[in-house]
């Protein structure tokens, strides 16, 4: 799961805040493409993906002085988070997708439903990429940040609960209802459990 | 929807997870343009040419209050140890010519109104005031003039 060795992350921060901008070129492109990844699953247009991708590591840069502890990965994917959470906040102010609701205390983000229009309409002669591209897309944001972070950022999920600042249970939760939900739409395609 | 209740399995979530893994990936591995990546090179490189110029700052104030210390006490210094101007020492027989006229100016006109015969002595009347205001030992030794009174 940790492809990339995390002290690495820690070795090409410290050269940066020592001064070598090569330093974080490298950084940023060995988490680039999961970071992306995420941060394009959970914006509205690709548009607000770039300027997120932006705003993590203009963030990371300005505190990258400050980093203690923990690891690099984790803090920035935290900050990435953090952007995200800024971007949902701007589009609806009144909208936290950890916001407590219903009865059972299921949290906001996993009872709405995704951003795009029905997945049979949307899907429909597309290729099967495509066709998980849009269920997903279609996920509820809670679920879907947590099946991007496992499944495209390669996150394990005790780093996931630790960044989302939620119970390791909550987080295997999300997971298993966005997987039953990606086999309805998809007609339970390929991805057998 | 999600029970309060259920618990999951770790292992299990991720097998499931690690299944998906490649496909999502496929469907939804994106990467950021060239022009992002270029804006935050630059923002980098702008951000450490602020750091290392608040390090000149901070290095240069690390000095600059000693600096200051050390050119304060050079000016108490300096003041301390500057030869002062001597006052003017005024000669001690243009000082007692200076209270001669001065008392005779002042006393002369009041002396003569109350003893027409002691205004017409300057000097006597001068010498006398002097010794009123202690300038000369005593008063003066009698001379005629003051047996008739």
């Amino acid at each position: 799961m940790a492809d990339i060795d995390a002290s690495d992350d820690e070795l090409l921060l410290k050269r940066y805040v020592e001064g070598s901008v090569e330093a974080l070129d490298t950084l940023v492109s060995r988490h680039s493409g999961a970071l992306f990844s995420y941060i394009r699953g959970m914006a509205a247009s690709r548009e607000e993906a770039e300027d997120l991708f932006q705003e993590t590591w203009t963030r990371a840069i300005r505190h990258a002085a400050s980093f203690r502890g923990g690891t690099v990965r984790g803090w920035v994917w935290r900050i990435a988070r953090n952007a995200v959470i800024d971007a949902v906040r701007k589009r609806k102010p009144d909208d936290s997708l950890d916001r407590p609701v219903g009865g059972d205390g299921a949290p906001l983000g996993d009872t709405l439903a995704g951003d795009g229009v029905p997945v049979p309409d949307q899907v429909a002669g597309a290729d099967t990429g495509r066709r998980i591209a849009a269920c997903v897309a279609n996920l509820p944001p809670a679920q879907r940040e947590i099946f991007l972070m496992r499944t495209t950022g390669s996150l394990s999920f005790q780093e996931i609960a630790a960044i989302l600042g939620i119970p390791l249970n909550t987080a295997l939760g999300r997971m298993h209802y966005a997987v039953l939900r990606l086999r309805k739409e998809l007609g339970g395609e390929g991805r057998e459990r | 929807m999600r029970r309060a209740d259920d618990t999951f399995d770790l292992a299990r979530e991720d097998a499931a997870a690690d299944a998906w893994a490649p496909a999502a990936r496929a469907a939804c591995a994106a990467e950021p343009s060239a022009a992002t990546l270029a804006r935050i090179h630059e923002r980098a490189a702008r951000e450490l040419a602020a750091r290392r110029r608040r390090a000149v700052l901070a290095r240069f104030r690390m000095y600059l209050i000693p600096a200051a210390a050390a050119a304060l006490v050079c000016a108490a210094t300096l003041l301390a140890i500057r030869p002062s101007p001597a006052p003017a020492v005024p000669r001690p027989h243009a000082l007692l010519d200076g209270m001669l006229l001065l008392a005779t100016a002042v006393h002369a006109d009041e002396a003569a109104d109350e003893n027409p015969r002691d205004g017409t002595d300057t000097e006597r009347l001068a010498r006398r005031l002097l010794a009123l205001q202690g300038f000369t030992d005593a008063d003066p030794d009698p001379t005629p003039a003051d047996f008739h009174l």
